[in-house]
């Protein structure tokens, strides 16, 4: 899969051209002005190079803490489907009254004259 | 083949070392150099390096489902109708302004306000509204009001009958007279003989000619057509106006939505991914052009062409033509690379279209190195619109009495000047990676490892932009 030599070999094949470019790019900029703030491109620099060389800093890390997470947070909803429901079943005649009494109001002789 | 593990990190680690060879007494120069900073540029961009990949380990953890990718938008308020045909008339308005100042104001730049106007209240000052408060360049546009109301004249002159463009716009053809425009201003800008750029008549006749092209543009393929795809700042603006939490519906409806979700539906067609990457290599190449490296080595390359038999000023332009070109191709080199990079991770995309589904996590990018490199113009050189609107002609003449206003020099100091630039970068970046990160849910979906992986690339690509922007910026008039 991905760490296959297979797979490494497309990525270099199809990147060769944007690396040369990069290389020739970063290396004429050290070659024809050695200007102490070329140091600001060192991080860019440090990340390409162990990205190139197949290897994902921490990933490891990132993906255990994320599935962890996601465990944890699934867990009391997993509980919660473990336990017997209750059924509560209530008469419910205050809501069959409002219902009728908003589809067909009562009787004005219902109310009591003020 | 080559081999990767033989040949690249030998290769990278040649350039890693030759960088930690250069002396580490670090001196900020240029803008930053009246700055008196505390520490060395360079441990800027070390931060910022820092800050990126602690953004990267947050969004990889923290945030777990896709928030980006429907715009959540709620509806504000209706614009009337009369509104948007007053941004008409204003856009013509000040659109003849430029026209009629440039041809008949003083041939002095500085004094004239077609050249102000041009260079910084529309180049630089209206893609920071468009990122504020959405896309309104579309309101404004000079070009399209006059292609609405001609073919309303038109309809009404034949009796209600509209006819239809002459021709289809073709599905080829995407961005890329948008593109041409853009390296077409830029190259106005930043190759084109100083002396002739800066001329107001040069502005309003090279304005008029591209108010006629969108003209018969707009007349063959479609007012809508050709405005949406091929009108270079039309698309450069509404690119940006993506970034913005408002935006407009129909019938001038405006919507407040959940910010940079604008640009989870860009669509791309053929031309976007260079046009954006135009956007940051132009830009890129202005600060490069300023900095000690090119004005030490121009020189000779100019010589190559004039050796080559061209004229003193045709050599100098194909040599700034020249860096321009590669600057725009470095930039395509390195999000190229980066896509490469996600793609080596999961061959479930093609590059091809990995390169258009993370293309809106440039635009960011586009908007930060524009924000960066162009901040104190547009501080500084946009209080001319001051004394300019009073004598638009440089003639001496004083129409609302503030011709005598003079440009504060004060208004920010040279070091607040640097941590806007340095704080801009840093978030679009941040909001690039953010971008990147939210379509990785998405298309990695069930793929937690190529997810995580295909951002190590994305992250890589955003601290090379940053990184390639602070040197740049720190490296301006070395």
């Amino acid at each position: 899969m991905s760490g296959s030599p297979r797979a490494i070999t497309t990525l270099i094949g199809h990147s060769r051209l944007p690396l040369a470019l990069l290389a020739i790019a970063v290396g004429l900029l050290l070659t024809v002005g050695l200007d102490p703030n070329v140091l600001c491109l060192v991080p860019a620099l440090a990340l390409a190079l162990v990205l190139l060389t197949r290897r994902y800093p921490g990933e490891r890390m990132l993906i255990e803490v994320r599935t962890r997470s996601c465990r944890h947070r699934a867990r009391p909803s997993s509980d919660r489907a473990a336990r017997p429901r209750v059924l509560v079943i209530l008469a419910r005649g205050g809501k069959l009254i409002a219902s009728s009494l908003a589809v067909r109001p009562p009787p004005p002789a219902a109310h009591p004259a003020r | 083949m080559i081999n990767a593990r033989r040949v690249l990190p030998p290769l990278l680690g040649g350039l890693f070392g030759a960088a930690l060879l250069t002396p580490t007494d670090a001196q900020a120069h240029g803008i930053v150099g009246k700055a008196d900073l505390p520490i060395p540029v360079w441990l800027f961009s070390w931060a910022a390096a820092i800050v990126l990949v602690v953004s990267f380990v947050a969004l990889s953890t923290l945030w777990r489902t896709p928030q980006l990718q429907e715009p959540h938008s709620r509806r504000l308020l209706e614009l009337p109708q009369p509104v948007e045909w007053l941004a008409s008339v204003i856009g013509i308005g000040l659109f003849a302004l430029v026209l009629y100042s440039g041809f008949a104001g003083a041939q002095v730049g500085t004094v004239n306000f077609s050249v102000t106007f041009v260079y910084v209240v529309f180049w630089v000052g209206l893609p920071v509204v468009s990122v504020l408060v959405g896309d309104v360049f579309g309101a404004f546009s000079p070009w399209r009001s006059c292609a609405r109301a001609l073919r309303w004249l038109l309809r009404l002159l034949r009796g209600g009958r509209s006819s239809g463009p002459a021709l289809r716009y073709p599905a080829w053809l995407g961005n890329w007279p948008a593109v041409a425009g853009i390296i077409g201003f830029a190259w106005l800008e930043l190759v084109y003989e100083l002396s002739l750029r800066d001329r107001p008549s040069t502005v309003a006749a090279l304005s008029l000619a591209y108010f006629l092209l969108m003209l018969a543009g707009m007349a063959l393929f479609g007012i809508e057509e050709w405005d949406e795809q091929a009108d270079g700042f039309r698309v450069y603006f509404k690119l940006l106006s993506k970034l913005a939490p408002i935006s407009r519906g129909e019938h001038g409806a405006l919507y407040l939505r959940r910010p940079l979700s604008g640009l989870a539906n860009l669509e791309t067609p053929p031309g976007t991914v260079v046009l954006i990457c135009t956007l940051i290599g132009t830009t890129t190449f202005d600060g490069f052009s300023n900095g000690g490296i090119w004005r030490n080595n121009e020189p000779s390359v100019q010589s190559v062409f004039s050796d080559l038999g061209f004229r003193a000023t045709a050599a100098g332009e194909l040599t700034y033509s020249l860096g321009l070109v590669l600057c725009i191709l470095l930039i395509l080199a390195v999000y190229r690379a980066g896509v490469l990079g996600v793609h080596s991770v999961s061959a479930r995309y093609d590059p091809g279209e990995l390169t258009r589904t993370f293309a809106h996590t440039l635009v960011p990018i586009a908007f930060a190195y524009v924000l960066a490199h162009y901040f104190s113009l547009l501080l500084w050189q946009s209080q001319a619109m001051g004394y300019l609107i009073s004598d638009p002609l440089g003639n001496g003449s004083n129409l609302f009495g503030t011709a005598g206003y003079e440009i504060d020099y004060h208004i920010i100091s040279y070091a607040a000047i640097w941590y806007v630039q340095v704080a801009a970068l840093l978030a679009g970046h941040v909001a690039g990676l953010m971008l990147a990160h939210d379509r990785a849910l998405v298309l990695y979906k069930g793929d937690l490892q190529a997810a995580v992986r295909s951002q190590y690339w994305m992250l890589a690509v955003m601290v090379a932009f940053t990184s390639f922007g602070l040197w740049l910026l720190s490296s301006v008039g070395t």
